[in-house]
């Protein structure tokens, strides 16, 4: 034995001296993408970095939920998700047509015959409308109270659904919803459709131990902590996917995902650092570029009374060079972005500017609000730990206008706890989320501005009725037109700092083809298969 | 009988522990920061909706209320439901908690069995070079922390070498035992290090002072042979304070676990802890941590009780 203790000491010596890893097949960085016929069969094992929650259509949180529950549920509108520039066009899903009156409070659907749940029930208006009760008919006796105010999002103000005939449905809402079939297409909180037989005979609790829908893949296992394994459906109703089974396991810590990934136990993972793109492309593995919808912005603490002084605002924009950020910090592969209506939103534009990097506007603005070198603007910036580096990175780059900041580095649950109820001396959070659809601004400013203590009503009515124009808007380059005219407005009083959207987020094995990162925040494996 | 009455008392005495543990459980879970809810859809929700949401779940009943209806959930309702899970958390710590235990079991297993050697063969040849390289290698080895080493390990035996598995139980497809033999020999090294060096030092220690005492030498000078001397007499002695050693250091090799657990990605009750203090999922939390203590308790008392069997002298004290 003390010569194996020994050995590994030796081997430690020799880890520390480094020289490269070689763990993957080195063919050069060849991304190479769907080249090749395609081949069925196999097992795609997907390396999460976060527990997916309940596997449940109505109770669902965070993206890798959705990554997860997609493939078993599947909603009335569906994206093309092979579009890589977004933003990404709405096609049929189990809804075949939509249309809705002129004021868009009443939206029809068609829906798609021949549809089977993974028991084998059809699906039909009658299946949809048990969907809609479950999360927003009190009286209905397998309503879900934990589902209802989840969903309130898009179906708060929904004052009546009905069964029209057996394949078409409609929805009545008392306010005009233009955005409602990109907010379906969106599934996770609005409604991705499960099979009623199955909560109907075993609860609403239970549901999401045994998941059943409509989607290409149907539940077989899940081992929380672990794994959910999936299976081909063989009955679905769409193109027949390549892969014949998925498994997702959980591999929460950075390395030992990438470690997995390197040793091959697993082909796909999410949330790649930005340090480890290099080391991957340069063994072989595929590390797509892409804009997804999520994006990195920073969120003031407007109990903070520096911070309701908006040429302090403006001065911590202006001061910022977004790109020396980009290029610093992710190495290149990250793209700036100066609104919050980012790539992967249907409203971008990609011509919209807060303010463009002036450190020179951004000190005349500072003193101008009453700070100079003796007395310094000073505030606290509040992080998850997992942005450690961008935090440093910002706090000596707001040295060069004069700007003395802290860091506060705290564990997730702590770090949301101060995000929601800031200290006083907190300057800006780092704050990370996007939706693909236009009405995302709307959460935007009542969510993460509202609750840090901004008064929109009385301090920015223009915005609040600029938001309510674009909420009513139904002519759809006149939606468009709207809501960017709202964020010109939140761009103008710099209530906000976009950063950054990740332009490198999955790692793929060498052998994996048919991936696309398209432009939302989550991905079709449909299309994927193994190559030998 | 003197040992089963003994036994009744300390089981008796592990009732008011775990109502403390419960107690302080809770009240941690619910003073430190953060909200199950408010993590899940701070960004997409408004006040009014969260407020909502958290109404459903009885989050908004008073602190004493929700603890008693938890203790309530701990004996009829596996424990209540998870709030990420919606399922009741036993039914998601019990498997956890069996991955946890082989793990342990391999890491107690190699702690035991290598610890012992090291520290055998130190103490057999005090002062020679041997017993200084060993002592080196235990001297370093004992400061290092248990994530980084568990890092290395992956890096040298799995990424380079190619021997042995990065992560979890099973390879894809694999099972079986012998491919559990190889997803444990990792983990169960880094869990065991530390007390598996402390071991080794304490028994170098018994062997040396045992060596040099006036039996021992006795022994020597009527011309015993000296593997009979250490086999049956050194060896006899110093067991009784390994097995007390090694009760002890179990503490220390299940607080290990749970960092070597997130290494290695072992799906045992730390990630499911992890997780569940990620997502604030108090429900888990104080599930798992019931769990956890009621371990100790017991190891602690099986130690005792090996003990006493052990060393005959100490059933009288």
């Amino acid at each position: 034995m003390v010569p194996a203790i020994l050995a590994l000491a030796c081997a430690l010596v020799l880890a520390a001296c480094g020289g490269s890893a070689g763990g993957g097949e080195s063919n050069g960085g060849d991304a190479a993408q769907g080249d090749g016929t395609p081949q069925a069969g196999g097992s795609l094992v997907v390396g999460l970095y976060l527990e997916p929650l309940a596997l449940d259509p109505h109770r669902q949180a965070f993206w890798e939920t959705f990554r997860v529950s997609r493939n078993i549920f599947e909603s009335l509108v569906n994206e093309d998700l092979t579009d890589t520039e977004g933003p990404t066009e709405l096609v049929p899903g189990l809804a075949t047509a939509w249309e809705s009156n002129a004021d868009a409070t009443v939206w029809t659907f068609t829906l798609r015959e021949g549809v089977t749940f993974h028991d084998g029930s059809p699906f039909d208006a009658d299946a949809l409308h048990l969907n809609v009760r479950r999360v927003w008919d009190e009286t209905y006796e397998y309503f879900d109270d934990q589902s209802q105010p989840r969903l309130l999002q898009w179906l708060g103000t929904l004052a009546d659904a009905r069964v029209v005939d057996e394949y078409t449905y409609e929805f009545e809402f008392s306010t005009p919803q233009p955005g409602f079939p990109r907010g379906l297409a969106q599934a996770m909180s609005t409604l991705p459709i499960g099979n009623p037989a199955v909560w109907e005979e075993v609860g609403n609790d239970a549901f999401a131990d045994q998941p059943s829908g409509t989607g290409p893949y149907r539940f077989v296992s899940r081992t929380v902590g672990d794994r959910i394994v999936l299976e081909k459906n063989p009955d679905y109703w769409g193109e027949e996917p390549y892969l014949d089974e998925l498994v997702f396991r959980i591999i929460p810590n950075n390395q030992t995902r990438l470690a997995a990934l390197i040793s091959g136990e697993v082909d796909l993972i999410s949330y790649v650092q930005p340090d480890d793109v290099g080391t991957l492309e340069q063994q072989g593995f595929q590390v797509p570029e892409g804009t997804g919808a999520a994006y990195l912005y920073l969120s003031f603490n407007f109990q903070n009374e520096d911070l309701q002084d908006e040429r302090v605002r403006q001065a911590l924009i202006l001061g910022l060079d977004r790109q020396r950020f980009v290029d610093e910090v992710y190495n290149g592969d990250a793209l700036a972005v100066y609104s919050s209506l980012h790539p992967g939103n249907e409203a971008y534009d990609p011509d919209a500017r807060d303010f463009e990097y002036d450190p020179d506007r951004a000190r005349e603005l500072l003193a101008e609000a009453g700070f100079d070198e003796s007395n310094p603007l000073t505030f606290t910036i509040v992080i998850d730990v997992a942005n450690q580096a961008q935090a440093e990175w910002l706090q000596s780059h707001y040295k060069e206008i004069g700007v003395e900041a802290d860091l506060v580095s705290l564990d997730r649950p702590s770090y949301g706890a101060r995000a929601v109820a800031p200290e006083p001396g907190d300057g800006f959070d780092i704050s990370e989320y996007g939706g693909t659809y236009a009405e995302w601004l709307y959460y935007a400013v009542n969510t993460g501005i509202a609750r840090r203590g901004f008064d929109v009503a009385t301090q920015a009515p223009e915005l609040v009725a600029a938001i309510d124009e674009a909420s009513r808007t139904t002519d759809p380059a006149g939606r468009i037109a709207n809501w960017q005219a709202a964020d010109a407005l939140l761009r103008e009083k710099a209530l906000t700092v976009p950063l950054v959207t990740h332009t490198r987020y999955y790692a793929l094995g060498p052998n994996v083809r048919g991936f696309v990162w398209p432009a939302t925040n989550w991905y079709d494996l449909t299309k994927v298969w193994l190559e030998d | 009988m003197g040992t089963l009455k003994h036994i009744s008392w300390r089981l008796v005495n592990v009732v008011p522990v775990l109502v403390v543990v419960s107690v302080l459980t809770f009240v941690l879970g619910h003073l430190t920061p953060g909200d199950p809810i408010e993590a899940q859809f701070v960004r997409t929700h408004t006040a009014e909706q969260i407020d909502a949401i958290k109404l459903s779940y009885g989050l908004d009943l008073p602190v004493w209320r929700q603890y008693l209806n938890w203790v309530g959930d701990l004996f009829t309702a596996g424990g209540g439901n998870s709030i990420a899970q919606g399922r009741e958390v036993f039914s998601i710590l019990w498997p956890a908690f069996v991955n946890t235990l082989i793990l342990t079991v391999a890491g107690v297993a190699i702690c035991v069995v290598f610890g012992v050697l090291i520290g055998a063969v130190a103490g057999l040849n005090h002062g020679r070079l041997l017993d200084r390289l060993s002592m080196l290698v235990v001297q370093v080895g004992s400061n290092l922390s248990v994530y980084w080493f568990g890092l290395v390990l992956i890096w040298i035996f799995a990424l380079r070498l190619q021997w042995l598995p990065v992560s979890g139980m099973e390879s894809r497809g694999g099972g079986g035992f012998g491919d559990l033999v190889a997803h444990l020999v990792l983990p169960g090294f880094s869990a065991a290090l530390i007390a598996m060096l402390v071991l080794a030092r304490f028994t170098r220690l018994g062997i040396v002072q045992e060596s040099n005492s006036d039996y021992v030498r006795t022994f020597e000078s009527q011309g015993l042979p000296r593997r009979r001397i250490v086999g049956k007499h050194i060896g006899r002695n110093i067991l009784a304070p390994i097995v007390n050693i090694t009760g002890l250091e179990i503490g220390t090799l299940i607080t290990g676990v749970i960092f070597v657990e997130s290494v290695f990605n072992w799906p045992g009750i730390g990630t499911q802890l992890l997780n569940a203090v990620y997502g604030k999922d108090y429900v888990l939390i104080q599930g798992g941590v019931v769990l956890v203590a009621m371990c100790y308790l017991v190891v602690n008392l099986l130690t005792d009780v090996v003990v006493d069997v052990l060393n005959p002298r100490l059933r009288r004290a």
